[in-house]
Parts: structure tokens; C-alpha cells; sequence
């Protein structure tokens, strides 16, 4: 039992004198939610529902099925999104660099309008590597691993910040199964990902990853230095893939808040966290993100030791 | 020039030197009965309108012309005593006051001349130990912070919270000093009661704002609490029985008139009288042994020796523990089960303490002081196999808490009635102990054994002041100071020099304008995201990155006396924080605090706002009416994304109503009101989808939507509490009946809200803690 627990236990018996009063919420209107992430190469894919009252449930979920969804690009309208099921609208367009809009109508409801952009990708250039023994501060012993240091060159671009999540994974070539993909979780010693422990998020995509901005390196030319552990590999040939994703701010925002928002949601004694939004008039997330990726190839013999 | 020239301006040089001889009056003044030290007493001559006040050791001086003065004491409740002084030299007087019947002692006796309208003190509040005793009670316990709670300006936190929180800044924002040893934790029973026993209190004074340059090291207030030095005089001793406690004071001299003591002791009693319940609930749930339980306790006691007139010294100590406990046994036909857990926590302060009064104008005080904060918690589980005699064994503490030495001396220098001149310098050495914890564990043939956690932060903290309280013509008086400290921690060196001004101008005879500006600087910080008093409140010093709190506060105000039985006062402040921390979002209060750094943000703050106070003093009737409207607001970079939002216990209304009302000789009966805008929470009020529901990879999610921190208002705060006291005079002595209702008429005031399922449905509940309590409470002087 950890000791919040216990300070409350004796607090409510030692007062069980307390008493249950039921309170009544205001009405609330109900609001559009808009969903949406856009990737180069990804179609454009728009999810509308309604909020619900917190003492609503939460299933099932109130799609709105007869909005009308604009698509403007760098300010030109360009598209009218067509229902498919479940709250989603599809475009016929793919994203590219460039400054997105959406408008949306549903009859009963606000009108909600949201804006993003897509991020330039930025490219990993070159990837040396080391074999190195690395180590980290728990509590009071310093856990030793061995490991393989990848150093990641990144050019930044100047005069603007920028949001990344570097996600790597092991692209494993099996004679039955034939090419699978193994997500791979890595350390650092690097100021830029070892000051911010809880910042591991995952993109709706699947790529998991540290999430990082150039507050540091701004603008210049960085080696990103990661750990990769031994036992991510496998025996005989490895392809591991380096994943570089640009993200802009509002969904670099919008990860970073939602992680929080869930390792607090059960805690009794944590600070609540407010999810990130960038609706007008609405909830939900307008964003996107770009990638470019680089890779090495080895083969890998384990030497018998605890770990492969 | 010629001769008769020089000798004409000789002439008159020597004769102003000799006209304008100036001597000096000073001594101690004391309560005639028990030879207590009176502070804040007034020496005046009411015809010059010249006059001095007993500082904090009951010294007083004054030095005047040659000539013949009339001069008057007085004190709150006291008879004031006249006296006529030819001062042709320096003169010691030593005055010895006498109270008026007892039934009276509420009442105030002070001259207009050295009342609120005319001090330079702004935002200064001083309420007669008497006054508390005769205020209702919680369960039955006088309580000094909960009176203090009532005056405007100053918000309770929690229901029945001992939380200060005053002119919108934190608790930790309050130097809370006990014979002038700072007081890290006053909460006891999670902060339903503080920890100072009114008995062995002499003096409470609190300032909001417009604060002397002797004081530093916090932003938002001072509660400067004085204990009493002993009855040098006779054997004297009081008590009280309540309904959860019982405390008992004695006091006497060692060597009369020389050498005094006093001792004083409150336990409760709560553990005991539920421990049969508790065992017979036990039982029948099958558990064989069980034992569970609370208490606190604290002691006080102090010495004081008069060596000389010009010599005396004092050795104060108060120690008190909060402890809970849980012990059980368990047994079947395998095994034995043993598990025990508990919490302690408490403060020890020390003070050794030598005034001596250098010359007649120049009084010194120098004191060396320890303070210790203390919480410990830990559990513990055994299990003894009755088939194998194997045992399993685990156990767990956990240490943090907070020591302090210091030696600091200050000086008194009172030049002539216009000036008093205060200068001193302090030195702290803090040792913060951030958090270790024990594990051990055995089972089979393994076995740990391992202590991990945070390493002590030793710092040094020195401070150097000097403040002169001026009087400038007949209707200015000012007091302007400056406060310079330094504080020195992992070879970091931080500090700060600090301006303090404060002025009255007076426009009538009856009607004052005030001024204040005060610069505060603050190196420690409270870590901690409850209101609810946890012991765990964790004490940290600046970092490289954590930099010192400041604040900047000005005050406006005006001060109306109505003859000598009202006073009507209003002020404006508006005041601002800077590096203040809060969580970081998501950040738990129970997360690892290695990285504590790593969890806090650093913000702004401000408060602002209006309070106003009626307070009668004298009569029948005495108390006072306080409201304030005032917001206090907050912003963090990173907190609801730099949005600014309310402070949790930003009030916009608050109001404090203290009636105390004497029925006759015996019989005296008082009504407290108070009401306070609800607190400020975060709530969640609505909820949506989640990005990730667009996601084949990912479950479908409700996000919580939070307008931004402490959105949600509480419903508002309101309860009153009456008592009615009777006395007795009794062969051995007096005694005192008390009994009253708190919470009068049963007001279910908010204390925390949460959902819940109830019947298939999720709806809000909030919490109450305290409805209707009667309250009985036996206490007896001797």
C-alpha cells in the first residue's frame, strides 16, 4: 500500500464523519471533435464525433456522419471530404509541404475550424557506430550495460524551432516468416534525450520514440547519440532502421501532453494535465509530421554472455 | 569678527548645550503578578505627545530634555500607571503592571497616541492571547492559527486546515517563528490543529505586508509567536480536559525574582479511547492481535535567569511528535503473519537567548538557535512458516526532513524619541535531507540490505539589516530599512538586497494614511501539491536552476479611531511573485523525488486586492469584522500552456466575523462567521475522442478536458461556531467551563470532490468533514 493510500485510509477513519453530497454540472454544449494527423504519403484522413458530458459514458462514441468537411491548401480550397464510416473523412488528395485548413459544418453545432503544417523532413546524413559499455544512475547503484552507440549526424535548419521523435526498429529478414519489423527501445547519454526521461511516446502509426526539440543544436550540424542494447539484435543478419520524424508544434504538443495526460490519469496525488487542442470552437488535434529515415546493416554473432 | 562677536555665539552655544541636555529613561516593563515581560507596552507623555514601546524583550527607552514629564504606561488590560519623572539624569525605571479582573482582560487600555492610527507599521495584526481562549473551539482545542484566520487578508486553505495563506501566497511563503526560531511544520493531525499550545504563548503578532527589515527569508508573512518566560513571582500552574485532549501548564520561580521556569504539555487521547473498538472489531474479523491508533504531543518549556538589571537569559525548547500507528497479527494452521506500519513526524526548536542592555539606549539580544524537522515513515511485513520454520521478513522507512543552527544578535538603539534604530545581523545553516529510504528484506537463504536516496544539501544562509523607525515632524512617522541576504548551496552564491518603507501620515487626530513597499527574497521552497497538511511536505533549497523566490508587495491604507473603542481600517495591496514552483503537469507528489528538479516548473505570480477591518476593543462587546476581496493568480510556461490561472486558494471573498460579548462577571459567550468564495480545482467537465481513435494500431480513448488549472469553482465556505464560557472562582483557584457548537448549523462544506460510480452511473460527490460538533472543554488556573 503506498502512503497516499494510507495517509487517506486513517484521514477518512479518523473522520468518518464526512458526508456525500450530490452536485449538479451545468449543461454543457455539446462540441465538435476533430481528429486528424497528416504524413507525406498518407491519404488525408479527417475523424469528426462530438464531445460528451463527463458524467456521460464514453461508449459508444457519437460520430457525426453528415458534416461537410472543406480542405483548403496554402489558402485555396481544394477539396470536399467524403464520408466513409465511423466519423471518418477521406480525401482524394495527399499531403505535402505546405500549410493545411480544415472547416467544418454539422447541422446543431458550431462550426469549428483548425489549421496546421507540415513540417520540411529532415534528413539523418551519415550513422557511425561503437561499441561502448554505457551506464545509468538508478537510484543508488549504476546500472552497466554493453551496447552499440549510434551517432546520428542531423543538420538542423536555422531560425526556427524544431520538434522531433526519432524512432528506430530492426528490420529482421527470416527465411519462414520472411521481413518483419521489431521496434526497438534505445537509451542516451545525450543532453538532448537524457533530461527528459518520460518523453517515450508513440505515434498513431506505431513508430515509438523519444520525442526531442533542437533547443540545443538549433540550426546546426548535431551527432545525436543513442545506445542501442545487445539483446535488440538477432542472431545473424540486422537491418536497423533510423527513423526521423519532424514534427510540427502542435502535435509534438499534443504527444507530449496526452502522455502525461495518461501516466496521471490514475494518480490520485498527480497534477491533472490538459491535452493539448488546436480547434476553434472544437476539441481534437489538426497536425502532421514528415519522415526520413537511414539504416545500417550487420551481421551479429552472440558471444555467449547473459545477454545475445 | 570681534571679540564681542565670538564671545555672544559662545555664549549661545553653551547655552543651548545646556538647555538641550538630553537623559534617558529606559527599563523593563512586567506584569506585576507573574513578572512577565509586557511587549509592545506604551511609555508616553500624553500632553507632549512623546513616547517609546516596549520592544520584544519588554525594554523600553527613551531619551528626552532635561525637565519635568508626566508620564503614562499602558497595555491591553492592564490599569495604565501614571507616573511623574523630573529627568535631570539617566534614569532606570522598572514598571510592574497590574491586569484588570480577568472578566476585563479582552478589553484594550492603549492610548490613541501609540494606537494602529498612529504606528508607522502597516498590515500588522495583534491579537490578545485572551481574546483565542475566549474564541469557540474545534473540538474543544484553542487554536492561535485558527484565530488568526479570521482577520482579513488571510484564508484558511482547507476546512479545518491550519494552513496560512496569506495575501495569495503559500503556505511555505510564511516565516513562522517561535521565540524567534523559524517553525518548519505547524500542522498536527494533518493540519486540523497547530502545533503551539496557547498556554505558554505571551504574544502573537502577524504582518501581511510593509515588513520591518528585521525580518526576512520568506514573501508572504510573518507570525512572530512569543512564549511565556515563567512566573518569577509564585507557583502557578493552569489546564484544560477536552474531548480529544488535555494540557497542563506550570510555572514558578527557581530563585524568586531571579530565576523563573515554564513547563507545558498537551497530549490527545483519541488512541486510547478507540482502542477497545478497535480490538473488538479486530476480533471479529478474525485478526488475532491489532492495535491502531493516533496521537500528538507537545512540550514546552523555558528558563529564564536574570543576572543583573542589564543581564538576563533565557533557554526555550518546544518538542512535539505526530504519530500514527498500525500493528496486526495474523494466524493459521501454515503460518504467522506479522505487518506493522506507521508515519511520526514533529519539529524541535531551541532557543538560547542573552538580552543585555549595553547602555541605556543601546539593548543587544543575541541568540543561538536549533530547529528540526523530522517525517518518518515505514512498513514492515513477516511471515513465520509453522511447517518449516521458514521465514519471510520485509521492511521499509523512509527519512526526509530539515535541520537548522543559527546565531544572529540584534540591536536596539534608541537615540531619542524620534528615532528607533534596529540593526542586526543572522547566520543559518541549513541541512536539507531530501529523502532516504531503508530496505531490507529476507527470505530463504537471500537477503538485502540497502539504504538509496538523496544526499543532505548542506547551505548557509546569512542576513544584515537595519531599520530606523522615524519620527518626522508631528505627523509623519516612517520606518525605512534594508535587508540584505546571501545564501550559499552546492557553491552557488545567491543574494539579495531588500528595501522596506512603511508611513503613516496622519491627517486628523483620529485618522491616519499608510504606505508600504516591501521587497521579499525567499531561498527555500516547499515541495508539496496537497492542502491537506501531509507531514511529506518536503523542504528544498535553491539549485542551479531553481533560483530564489522574490516578491514585491505595496500597500495603501487608511486607519480611522472612533475615541478609544473602534478602529477602522482598509487597505489595498497588490503584490508580485517571481520563480515561484508547482508540479509539473502530470508530475505526482509521490513520484521519485531524486529528480525532484526535474518535476517542478517555474512561474509567476500575483495578488492584489482590498481588506477591510472594523475591530471594537473595548466594552461588553468586543471583536471584530474583516472582509476581503482580493484575487491571486499564477503563471507557469508549461502549466495549462502558459495560460495564467487561478491560484487554488485565490478567494474573492472572504469574511472573518469575531464577536465576543460579556454577559456578566461570569458568563461570556462568542460567535465566529466565516464565509470564503469556494476554492478553485481542476475539473474535468467534458471529455472527447483522442487522436489515436483515427488510429487502426490503437483502442479507442476519451480524453478528459480540462479548461485549464483550478478552473472549477467549490461551492462557497461558510460556518459559524459558537461557545458560551463560565467561571468560577474555586477555593484552589478558578476554573473555566467552556462549551459551543462548531459548525453551528451543520453547513456541508466542500473538502475534496470526485467522481464516482454510483448505481451504474457516474456522478460528482464532494466530500464533507465536519458537520455540527458540540464542543465541552474543562479548563482550570491555579
Amino acid at each position: 500500500m503506498n502512503r497516499s493510500a494510507v495517509i487517506i485510509i486513517i484521514l477518512l477513519a479518523l473522520w468518518g464523519c464526512r458526508k456525500e453530497v450530490n452536485i449538479d454540472l451545468d449543461d454543457r454544449d455539446k462540441k465538435i471533435v476533430l481528429n486528424s494527423i497528416l504524413s507525406q504519403g498518407d491519404p488525408i484522413l479527417v475523424n469528426l464525433s462530438l464531445s460528451k458530458g463527463i458524467l456521460e459514458d464514453d461508449y459508444p462514441m457519437d460520430y457525426i456522419e453528415n458534416g461537410l468537411v472543406i480542405l483548403s491548401k496554402n489558402g485555396v480550397a481544394i477539396d470536399t471530404l467524403s464520408h466513409d464510416s465511423n466519423g471518418n473523412y477521406i480525401s482524394k488528395f495527399q499531403p505535402e509541404t505546405a500549410i493545411y485548413e480544415i472547416d467544418v459544418w454539422s447541422p446543431q453545432y458550431n462550426k469549428v475550424h483548425t489549421s496546421t503544417e507540415i513540417p520540411s523532413p529532415v534528413s539523418i546524413s551519415s550513422i557511425d557506430t561503437a561499441s561502448v559499455t554505457g551506464y545509468e544512475q538508478r537510484f543508488d547503484f549504476t546500472y552497466e550495460y554493453q551496447a552499440l552507440e549510434c551517432r546520428l549526424k542531423i543538420t538542423d535548419p536555422p531560425n526556427e524551432t524544431n520538434f522531433y521523435l526519432l524512432s528506430v526498429e530492426n528490420e529482421v529478414h527470416d527465411s519462414l516468416s520472411g521481413i518483419f519489423k521489431l521496434p526497438v527501445y534505445y537509451r542516451s547519454p545525450d543532453p538532448v534525450l537524457a533530461s527528459d526521461k518520460n518523453n517515450y511516446v508513440s505515434l498513431p502509426g506505431g513508430d515509438y520514440g523519444a520525442l526531442f526539440t533542437d533547443e540545443i543544436f538549433n540550426g546546426t550540424t548535431y551527432r545525436l547519440v543513442i545506445h542501442v542494447e545487445r539483446y535488440a539484435f538477432m542472431e545473424g543478419y540486422n537491418k536497423m532502421v533510423f527513423k526521423l520524424h519532424s514534427l510540427n508544434r502542435e502535435l509534438f504538443l499534443y504527444l507530449k501532453s496526452l502522455e502525461l495526460y495518461n501516466q496521471s490519469k490514475f494518480g490520485a496525488f498527480s497534477e491533472p494535465v490538459q491535452v493539448y487542442s488546436n480547434i476553434e470552437n472544437g476539441f481534437g488535434i489538426f497536425c502532421g509530421y514528415s519522415t526520413s529515415s537511414n539504416s545500417i546493416e550487420f551481421d551479429y554473432t552472440w558471444d555467449g554472455g547473459m545477454y545475445p | 569678527m570681534n571679540l564681542r562677536t565670538i564671545f555672544a555665539i559662545s555664549l549661545f552655544l553653551i547655552a543651548q548645550f545646556i538647555f538641550a541636555q538630553k537623559y534617558t529613561i529606559s527599563g523593563y516593563v512586567e506584569d506585576a503578578s507573574s513578572g512577565e515581560k509586557l511587549l509592545g507596552c506604551n511609555i508616553f507623555d500624553p500632553e507632549k505627545l512623546i513616547g517609546t514601546v516596549t520592544n520584544n524583550y519588554g525594554f523600553y527607552s527613551i531619551t528626552l530634555p532635561a525637565g519635568e514629564y508626566n508620564m503614562q504606561c499602558s497595555f491591553i488590560g492592564y490599569k495604565s500607571i501614571p507616573f511623574k519623572i523630573e529627568l535631570r539624569n539617566d534614569t532606570v525605571i522598572n514598571l510592574s503592571m497590574v491586569q484588570t479582573n480577568l472578566l476585563k482582560e479582552v478589553e484594550i487600555s492603549a492610548s490613541k497616541l501609540y494606537s494602529k492610527v498612529e504606528e508607522s507599521q502597516m498590515s500588522i495584526e495583534r491579537i490578545p492571547i485572551k481574546t483565542i481562549k475566549a474564541m469557540p473551539l474545534l473540538l474543544g482545542e484553542t487554536d492561535i492559527i485558527k484565530a488568526i484566520q479570521l482577520l482579513p487578508g488571510v484564508q484558511s486553505g482547507m476546512e479545518g486546515s491550519s494552513g496560512l495563506y496569506v495575501r495569495g501566497g503559500g503556505p511555505d511563503q510564511n516565516l513562522i517563528l517561535l521565540d524567534g526560531v523559524p517553525v518548519y511544520n505547524v500542522n498536527h493531525l494533518f493540519g486540523f490543529f497547530s502545533v503551539f499550545n496557547p498556554d505558554a504563548i505571551n504574544n502573537v503578532t502577524l504582518i501581511k505586508g510593509g515588513f520591518p527589515a528585521r525580518y526576512g527569508g520568506r514573501l508572504s508573512a510573518v507570525l512572530d509567536i512569543r512564549m511565556k518566560e515563567g512566573n518569577v513571582k509564585e507557583f502557578k500552574g493552569e489546564g484544560s480536559i477536552g474531548l480529544i485532549a488535555s494540557k497542563l501548564t506550570l510555572e514558578g520561580p527557581i530563585i524568586k525574582d531571579k530565576t523563573s521556569f515554564i513547563v507545558s504539555g498537551r497530549r490527545t487521547y483519541i488512541d486510547f479511547l478507540s482502542q477497545p473498538l478497535i480490538r473488538y472489531a479486530a476480533k471479529r474479523e478474525g485478526v488475532e492481535k491489532f492495535k491502531a491508533g493516533y496521537y500528538f504531543y507537545d512540550l514546552t518549556g523555558k528558563i529564564n535567569h536574570k543576572f543583573s538589571d542589564k543581564s538576563r537569559m533565557y533557554l526555550s525548547a518546544y518538542m512535539g511528535n505526530d504519530k500514527v500507528y498500525l500493528n496486526m497479527t495474523e494466524k493459521d494452521n501454515l503460518s504467522i503473519y506479522d505487518a506493522e506500519m506507521g508515519l511520526r513526524w514533529g519539529n524541535i526548536t531551541t532557543a538560547l537567548r542573552w538580552n543585555y542592555i549595553l547602555s541605556n539606549k543601546l539593548f543587544s539580544n543575541t541568540t543561538a538557535t536549533y530547529s528540526r524537522y523530522k517525517f518518518v515513515t515505514g512498513a514492515g511485513f513477516g511471515e513465520e512458516s509453522l511447517t518449516d520454520n521458514s521465514n519471510i521478513n520485509f521492511s521499509y522507512e523512509y527519512f526526509s526532513g530539515i535541520d537548522d543552527w543559527s546565531i544572529k544578535n540584534d540591536f536596539d538603539y534608541l537615540p531619542n524619541p524620534n528615532h528607533a534604530i534596529k540593526f542586526g545581523i543572522a547566520d543559518i545553516y541549513h541541512t536539507f535531507k531530501p529523502g532516504i529510504n531503508v530496505f531490507n528484506t529476507s527470505t530463504g537463504g537471500f537477503s538485502l540490505d540497502t539504504t538509496y536516496g538523496n544526499k543532505n544539501i548542506y547551505a548557509n544562509e546569512i542576513a544584515l539589516y537595519a531599520e530606523d523607525d522615524m519620527k518626522i515632524g508631528s505627523r509623519l512617522k516612517v520606518n525605512a530599512g534594508l535587508h540584505y541576504s546571501g545564501f550559499y548551496v552546492n557553491r552557488k552564491y545567491y543574494n539579495s538586497l531588500q528595501p522596506r518603507l512603511s508611513g503613516s501620515f496622519l491627517l486628523t487626530e483620529n485618522l491616519s494614511v499608510k504606505a508600504a513597499l516591501s521587497r521579499m527574497t525567499q531561498y527555500i521552497h516547499l515541495l508539496t501539491n496537497t492542502s491537506i497538511g501531509l507531514p511529506t511536505d518536503l523542504w528544498l533549497p535553491v539549485t542551479d536552476t531553481i533560483k530564489p523566490m522574490q516578491s514585491m508587495q505595496y500597500a495603501v491604507g487608511m486607519v480611522y479611531g472612533i475615541k478609544e473603542d473602534y478602529n477602522i481600517s482598509i487597505e489595498g495591496f497588490y503584490k508580485t511573485m517571481s520563480n515561484l514552483i508547482e508540479y509539473k503537469e502530470g508530475a505526482s507528489f509521490f513520484s521519485s523525488r531524486s529528480d525532484w528538479e526535474t518535476n517542478v516548473e517555474m512561474g509567476n505570480g500575483w495578488a492584489y486586492g482590498a481588506e477591510f477591518l472594523i475591530e471594537k476593543k473595548k466594552g461588553d462587546l468586543t471583536g471584530w469584522i474583516g472582509y476581503t476581496l482580493s484575487w491571486s493568480e499564477r503563471r507557469f510556461a508549461n502549466i495549462s500552456f502558459g495560460e495564467k490561472f487561478p491560484y487554488r486558494y485565490d478567494r474573492r471573498h472572504d469574511v472573518g466575523i469575531v464577536l465576543l460579548y460579556k454577559i456578566n462577571d461570569h458568563i461570556d459567550a462568542g460567535l465566529t462567521w466565516v464565509y470564503g468564495t469556494g476554492n478553485a480545482v481542476t475539473l474535468a467537465l467534458e471529455k472527447y475522442a483522442s487522436l489515436l481513435s483515427v488510429s487502426e494500431y490503437y483502442y479507442e480513448q476519451n480524453i478528459e478536458y480540462y479548461e485549464k488549472r483550478n478552473s472549477f469553482r467549490m461551492k462557497p465556505y461558510h460556518r459559524m461556531d459558537v461557545g458560551i464560557n463560565f467561571y468560577k472562582k474555586m477555593v484552589w483557584g478558578e476554573r473555566k467551563l467552556s462549551i459551543g457548537l462548531y459548525n453551528a448549523y451543520n453547513r456541508k462544506n466542500p473538502f475534496f470532490m470526485m467522481f464516482e460510480e454510483r448505481n451504474g452511473e457516474t456522478k460528482l460527490m464532494q466530500y464533507s468533514l465536519f458537520p455540527i460538533i458540540p464542543f465541552l472543554s474543562y479548563n482550570f488556573s491555579f
